[in-house]
């Protein structure tokens, strides 16, 4: 049974002629992402968190940086929108701007964790046999660890910078990628199509890039968008126990711990960068609701 | 069922062994001499107090006969002792277990009790009000930091709301009831997340197996009453919920050191913050290594009880 539709479409005016459309299922998959509302809320946001990045430095109306001493602890005014801290920097310019370290880290590390993944995983899963159960072994060894406390060790043996943590979040996060991506690989490993091109001579490499990549990419997206929204998280984080982005480079999680010492005075200082937060992620989990209803292969053949 | 626990406690043997050997390359991932670190600032530069050092603990000797003597040690309980704090990191554990474990069992009692009742409901009444919010509000609870919320938390407590006795860390054998009173908080916010998770789990999985043909049976058949059902439906649903369980319990345990930090218990989680500030390797080695096979042990406590539940595995 394929799924058809058909619709008018205008030749020219005045006539109409009714064209049938094929739909495939990467076609079907989009149309029900578009119409998942809540979905479509998160990608919203997610595109806004991305011209934050990109264009912030000309929305933000102080330099990140500026110290202005007389300001420091306002409150929310009209002069700083959403306060200043104890060096008088606007808050507002400083949560546009921890927007970008968000984003590099957790965009750089789901990168890192995407193509170690898959390679670590379509190795795994196609080559089979004694290749298999020691990547196996090895990756149930980083799964005996929680994130964050391998994040944390790794980090404080290797020096906290914006760039190995997210060499780090990623090399970490890979696992779980190259687990999905293996148990991905068995399945369409057995399809008849893979023996038929396998008949016909194809070398081992442009079928684990040719045939089977294309069919594994549906969780591969999934967890990629679930991955972004974690990675937002540990970076934060660690960030917050001084063990990520190092001041005076704005990151949320480090203004929040910045916050947690004047929290008497200047209560405000520690609600709006974990409001960023809670937006970041929140965009990132919707997306990735949609993503994973859209893709689910269930719902496509009901 | 007793040969998939041996067959599981055997595969746990490999994977500790990897975790241990994780940990222990700690010591030589740091970027500089180890017993540079370890004699700190009086007697640096001297060769004899160098010597004095590697020949103690043994670091002439080459890296795997290092890790087998450490293991050795591990294995008997002895995790060394710490340079900076001269005292035994065993001892130290477990001076500060009793406020994890504390946390711990409290997060997992919230997740259960509210988590898995909130969803289970949440798909019984599908489509309504009640269902509407409750998945409003777990893909919000999933998305809240937690050391977010627990910031906020304590200055919600401490400014505004005079809860401050709530806050204040009181250990269990000066005062039981304020400290179970101060717990509470800590345990809830380091659920959080798992709690929202478990929630949405537990109504999608609850919802499934309410459009499984045995229900509609069951209900053809005349069974008594909807609590007759509520039975069989809960234990069926509730199975790929016990698996995400024991993953979790591994976010929780990682969501020590920032719970700690916030709310300032003295746990094993800020044990081990303190000791990365500090470059007390042997503490951070241990303490890790600790909190691993605790992570590894009830991964596969959770592995048996699904087992239990499951009929369908059979090894």
């Amino acid at each position: 049974m394929e799924a058809v539709l058909k619709h008018k479409k205008s030749v020219k005016p005045g006539v109409e002629e009714e064209k049938e459309e094929i739909l495939s299922p990467a076609k079907l998959s989009w149309r029900s992402f578009k119409r998942d509302k809540i979905g479509m809320i998160g990608t919203v946001m997610v595109v806004m968190l991305l011209g934050a990045t990109l264009f912030g430095n000309y929305f933000a109306p102080y330099d990140p940086l500026q110290m202005i001493y007389e300001d420091a602890f306002q409150a929310p005014s009209s002069k700083h929108y959403l306060g200043a801290d104890r060096f008088g920097r606007d808050q507002l310019s400083r949560v546009i701007a921890g927007t970008r370290t968000s984003m590099i880290v957790c965009f750089g590390a789901v990168a890192i964790a995407t193509i170690l993944g898959i390679i670590i995983g379509m190795i795994s899963g196609y080559f089979g046999g004694g290749i298999d159960s020691v990547i196996m072994r090895l990756l149930d060894v980083i799964f005996a660890f929680p994130t964050i406390l391998l994040a944390l060790t790794a980090v404080a043996a290797f020096g906290p910078n914006l760039l190995n943590l997210l060499i780090i979040i990623g090399v970490i996060y890979s696992a779980r990628f190259a687990r999905i991506i293996r148990g991905s690989v068995l399945s369409v490993k057995e399809k008849d199509f893979i023996e038929g091109v396998r008949s016909v001579g194809a070398r081992d490499t442009s079928i684990m890039s040719k045939f089977i990549l294309p069919n594994v990419l549906s969780p591969i997206i999934v967890q990629a968008t679930f991955s972004l929204s974690h990675a937002i998280m540990t970076e934060a984080g660690l960030s917050f126990l001084g063990l990520g982005t190092q001041p005076p480079t704005p990151s949320w999680g480090g203004m929040l711990n910045e916050a947690r010492e004047f929290m008497e005075l200047a209560p405000w200082l520690a609600v709006f960068p974990g409001l960023a937060i809670i937006f970041a992620v929140l965009g990132f989990n919707l997306m990735g609701d949609a993503l994973r209803d859209a893709l689910d292969p269930r719902l496509s053949q009901r | 069922m007793v040969k998939y626990i041996l067959y599981r406690l055997l595969t746990l043997i490999p994977v500790l062994l990897g975790v241990s050997f994780l940990v222990f390359s700690l010591f030589w991932i740091v970027p500089g001499d180890v017993v540079d670190i370890m004699i700190g600032d009086e007697a640096f530069g001297d060769p004899k107090a160098e010597e004095v050092l590697r020949k103690t603990w043994h670091l002439d000797k080459p890296f795997y006969i290092q890790y087998v003597m450490w293991l050795g040690r591990a294995v008997r309980g002895d995790l060394g002792v710490s340079f900076v704090s001269g005292h035994e990191v065993t001892a130290t554990i477990l001076d500060r277990i009793p406020v994890n474990i504390q946390m711990i069992s409290i997060a997992m009692f919230l997740v259960v009790i509210i988590g898995i009742t909130v969803g289970v409901v949440s798909a019984y009444r599908q489509f309504s009000l009640f269902d509407h919010i409750v998945r409003f509000l777990t893909t919000l609870g999933y998305s809240v930091p937690n050391f977010w919320a627990a910031t906020i938390t304590v200055l919600l407590g401490s400014v505004y709301f005079r809860w401050l006795p709530i806050l204040e860390y009181v250990p269990f054998s000066e005062n039981p009831l304020a400290n179970i009173k101060c717990m509470l908080l800590p345990g809830f916010v380091l659920a959080l997340s798992t709690i929202a998770l478990i929630a949405r789990m537990s109504r999608s999985t609850a919802l499934d197996t309410l459009r499984q043909d045995y229900v509609r049976t069951a209900r053809a058949k005349g069974a008594s009453e909807d609590v007759v059902l509520f039975i069989h439906v809960l234990k069926n649903s509730l199975i790929p919920v016990v698996t995400i369980l024991g993953f979790q319990v591994g976010v929780m345990i990682g969501g020590f050191v920032l719970t700690e930090q916030v709310f300032v218990l003295p746990g094993v989680g800020s044990m081990i913050l303190m000791a990365i500030q500090e470059r007390d390797l042997i503490t951070v080695t241990g303490g890790i290594l600790f909190l691993s096979v605790v992570f590894v042990v009830l991964n596969l406590v959770v592995d048996i009880i699904y087992c239990f539940l499951d009929p369908r595995i059979r090894y």
